[in-house]
């Protein structure tokens, strides 16, 4: 990229510098009429010279390039390391779900301790029961207890 | 009130928590649980995990604890009224002589069953067992005016007409509970099939 600058820059003044130096070179000879043929010549003189300082310009920054280390775009300053982005996350997050998702949660059940007491913790201990007969044609509930257990 | 049919399979998550799911349990849990985590503070030395994975094992570990909320609540009630001295003494009668096979036995005084279980999370990696997470399970059922159908040594059905409920899952050793639910609950609730009284000396 720089070596390409180099050269469009070289390539540019040189033609500037001819279109700058050929007509006073041109017209030193051709106002005062010396000889056509002596104002023709000095014109192609000074083309020529300034074609060939175009050319000299080019080569010398091709070269002064080219003793820089040649190809520039490698030499770009190396940026530093960026922060992770978004993919870079998601590749960490998805390894520790691996390590949470590598163990296994198992429910291990126990058997429950089961006790019955007074609520307001006097034990009084009061129940009614009743018998029912179901014999065909006598259906009778009877009371058989009432008070303490 | 609409009385509550208990049946076989009714749950504590049915009952108590409109049948939510894990998830939503879960994120219930995480407001009550140690600000550390649990599974950060019972993992051993060696296999340390970074902070997201800790996260990621907590509500898997409080999903799971979610479905301790699966217990059949019958059983625990069945199991306490079958402690109570009336319907042993109910049953061996019934058991005895088949002409008093059917017996309604009802309960005046108010009591309460206290069904207590310690249920754990056994964390496995590679076969093998790196930590424990214990919770306990506390169901209490107050029971008032209850009349119990005994026949021939099993309890048939069980009627409540003010039974209260109070539910806590919480882990061991940390307060306050991950849950905790209390509410009124009439109890209507048919034994299929009957569940035999245990009796002292086996008959």
């Amino acid at each position: 990229m720089t070596r390409t600058r180099l050269i469009l820059a070289a390539l540019g003044l040189s033609f500037v510098a001819s279109l700058v130096l050929t007509p006073p070179a041109a017209a030193d000879n051709c106002d005062i009429f010396i000889s056509p043929e002596d104002c023709q010549n000095t014109g192609w003189t000074i083309g020529v010279i300034a074609t060939l300082a175009g050319g000299v310009a080019v080569a010398t920054a091709a070269t002064t390039a080219g003793t820089r280390g040649g190809d520039t775009d490698n030499r770009e300053p190396t940026p530093p390391p960026s922060p992770p982005g978004p993919r870079t996350i998601s590749r960490d997050r998805r390894e520790e779900d691996r390590a949470a998702e590598d163990i296994e949660v198992r429910p291990i059940a126990d058997s429950p301790s089961i006790a019955i007491r007074p609520i307001d913790g006097m034990v009084r201990g009061h129940s009614i029961r009743l018998q029912a007969h179901h014999d065909p044609g006598w259906q009778t509930v009877q009371e058989v207890h009432r008070g303490r257990d | 009130m609409v009385a509550t049919e208990l049946g076989r399979r009714t749950t504590a998550r049915a009952v108590a928590f409109d049948d939510s799911s894990d998830d939503t349990l879960a994120a219930g849990m995480a407001a009550n649980m140690p600000r550390g985590g649990i599974a950060a503070a019972n993992m051993p030395r060696q296999r340390q995990l970074p902070p997201s994975a800790y996260r990621l094992l907590d509500g898997r570990i409080l999903a799971a604890a979610a479905r301790f909320l699966d217990e059949d609540l019958s059983e625990p009630l069945l199991a306490g009224l079958s402690k109570y001295r009336a319907l042993v003494k109910a049953a061996r009668d019934s058991l005895a002589d088949p002409a008093h096979a059917d017996v309604i036995v009802t309960l005046i005084d108010p009591y309460e069953i206290t069904s207590t279980q310690r249920p754990y999370l056994a964390l496995i990696a590679d076969d093998n067992e790196i930590a424990r997470v214990s919770f306990e399970i506390k169901l209490v059922f107050g029971m008032f005016e209850t009349s119990v159908a005994v026949r021939r040594g099993a309890i048939e059905s069980v009627e409540c007409n003010a039974c209260a409920l109070a539910i806590t899952l919480s882990l061991v050793g940390w307060n306050p509970p991950l849950l905790h639910r209390t509410m009124q609950l009439p109890v209507r609730l048919p034994v299929r099939p009957p569940m035999a009284i245990p009796l002292p000396d086996g008959r």
